[in-house]
């Protein structure tokens, strides 16, 4: 029998077990034996000469260059850790170099003929040609032509990161105008909708797809598919964390340097755009928009930071303590592994971006491309940022 | 001798589903990944023998489940996870059943939770759920039924709030 507990239990583990991690690389077991005989070897190899040089009372210090990096059966495939000056200064010491098809996402790879998009750490496939869209929700009246019809989407479309609301009061949108839609909320009932939802719950976020005034059984069909992908992730298709890296003023990096001496940026193999907006009720900033790109648009991304003037920039007019959570992380995987720059656009100070080695100053150049498509914008930031970051639509 | 033909492809192949299996004892990623990862690297040295033995499965799952109430015990005081889940249930009519089984999960003590999550999620017998606990299949056995009693009783108290 299978009676209404059983059942609430398998759900509620059916749910919870929808999280995708990150792969665990594997660790190859090291017999002891092949430890011994490295250790014998190494005790050869350091011990015997450093005894040899010592009786013979040579003027060679102890501790020198021994060459002793050999061996390499009784390396773990872990590394030992190395303090950050042992470190050559463009690597990250925290990752290692990735294999020749490394990418950024932490997610499978989606269906032929559809796509990852993601916020609040909830990834769900959408079809290929569903674009982002903007949805003015309750305030649908703002924006509407003078026959009242709201400025929706033509096609089915994932809704955007929610713009700035107006203190409009506007009538119930007329069910006939709304649009197929993918949004994610806050877990509420009932939600703000004037047509079917199809809904579910997931990491604490609800994911819903807003259906038609008379919407056909391939509509409901294709709402149930797309839900059914619905995944948590650490880490989504742009590489992004559900929850932005850093918070509070001078925070930074671990330490990377994306150009080098002679301002060349090493070649990405993908970058990823996140932008992090403070959350439901507190201060912890959550993902809300990302995107990826390929090697050509990253590196031309990356060459224009590394070609901003050093230095950061403090807006004196600033609201203490109002945007300190505000973040904007750039993702970047090359041929040495994953590194990040850290964007601030509001506050008090730190405005500007940051490898962990050199603080450069917000450019044309270099913020908007940040901006450039969907589903980022510029959705708010010091007029300092503003003038250098947004991008028209 | 078992399936498996190196460690390397038993990791591979078996961590989705103990990752899945941590999390929902723990329900934390960054918790469930540390064990998982704590785990293999302890049976890193023992694979061929387990391999070759038979139980591979078991013996992790019971790993993983110890990982967990040890971590329990050490800690004294309410950690806040890396990851926060986010967003804020708001008022609702009904609160689902999943959701009441889901905050009854939580409470139940960690063998009680393994039992019930490898009986609901993995559908394994109490049988193997004895085995993998390490527990008599008839103290299996009442775990879960003491579980499904307290659901029940749960659910009954939503129906008429």
């Amino acid at each position: 029998m299978n009676d209404r507990a059983e059942q609430a239990f398998r759900d509620a583990f059916e749910e919870h077990s929808r999280v995708h991690f990150d792969p665990i690389e594997p660790r190859t077991p090291r017999p002891w034996g092949r430890w011994l005989v490295a250790a014998a070897v190494a005790i050869i190899v350091l011990v015997v000469p450093g005894y040899l040089v010592l009786n013979r009372q040579s003027a060679t210090p102890a501790g020198g260059e021994t060459g002793g990096s050999g061996g390499d059966t009784a390396v773990p495939a872990d590394p030992p850790s190395e303090s950050p000056s042992q470190q050559p200064p463009s690597q990250d010491p925290t990752s290692d170099p990735p294999p020749a098809t490394a990418t950024l996402s932490g997610l499978p790879a989606p269906k032929e003929g559809w796509k990852w998009v993601s916020r609040y750490g909830v990834a769900v496939q959408v079809p290929d040609e569903w674009n982002f869209g903007h949805h003015p929700k309750s305030q649908w009246c703002v924006g509407a032509s003078e026959e009242g019809v709201p400025n929706l989407p033509d096609e089915p479309f994932v809704v955007s990161p929610q713009w700035v609301s107006t203190a409009v009061a506007c009538a119930e949108m007329d069910p006939k105008y709304e649009q197929m839609h993918l949004d994610w909320d806050v877990p509420r009932a009932p939600l703000d909708a004037v047509t079917e939802v199809v809904q579910r719950e997931l990491g604490g976020v609800l994911v819903h797809v807003v259906l038609t005034d008379e919407p056909s059984d391939e509509e409901r069909a294709l709402a149930d598919e797309i839900l059914s992908t619905a995944v948590t992730a650490e880490r989504d298709h742009a590489g992004c964390a559900p929850t932005a890296p850093f918070g509070g003023y001078g925070q930074r990096p671990e330490p990377w340097d994306l150009a080098n001496a002679d301002g060349v940026v090493e070649q990405p193999i993908e970058v990823g755009l996140c932008r992090y907006l403070p959350g439901w009720g507190d201060k912890t900033s959550m993902l809300v928009a990302s995107r990826l790109l390929d090697a050509e648009e990253g590196s031309a991304l990356l060459t224009k930071i590394s070609q901003a003037p050093e230095g950061l920039h403090s807006d004196d007019s600033c609201l203490p303590e109002a945007y300190e959570n505000d973040a904007f992380v750039i993702r970047v995987l090359d041929a040495n592994g994953t590194h990040e720059v850290f964007v601030r656009l509001s506050g008090c100070k730190d405005i500007g971006f940051d490898d962990g080695t050199t603080q450069r100053q917000l450019t044309h150049e270099a913020c908007q491309p940040l901006f450039a498509r969907d589903p980022i914008i510029f959705d708010g930031g010091s007029s300092y940022a503003f003038e250098r970051c947004y991008v028209p639509r | 001798m078992s399936g498996f033909g190196s460690f390397d492809d038993w990791v591979r192949t078996s961590q989705q589903g103990f990752l899945a299996y941590a999390h929902l004892l723990c329900a934390d990623r960054e918790e469930a990944r540390d064990v998982v990862q704590e785990v293999y690297g302890r049976m890193a040295s023992r694979f061929e023998r387990l391999n070759t033995d038979g139980g591979l499965t078991a013996y992790a799952k019971r790993a993983i489940t110890n990982e967990v109430i040890s971590r329990r015990r050490r800690r004294h005081l309410t950690t806040v996870p890396l990851v926060r889940e986010p967003g804020q249930r708001a008022e609702s009519e009904r609160v689902p059943d999943r959701v009441v089984a889901w905050q009854l999960c939580q409470e139940l003590p960690m063998p009680q939770r393994a039992a019930v999550v490898l009986r609901f999620f993995d559908d394994a017998s109490f049988a193997e759920i004895g085995e993998v606990l390490d527990m008599p299949e008839s103290t299996a056995r009442s775990h879960v039924h003491r579980a499904l009693a307290a659901l029940r009783e749960r659910l009954d108290k939503e129906d008429f709030r």
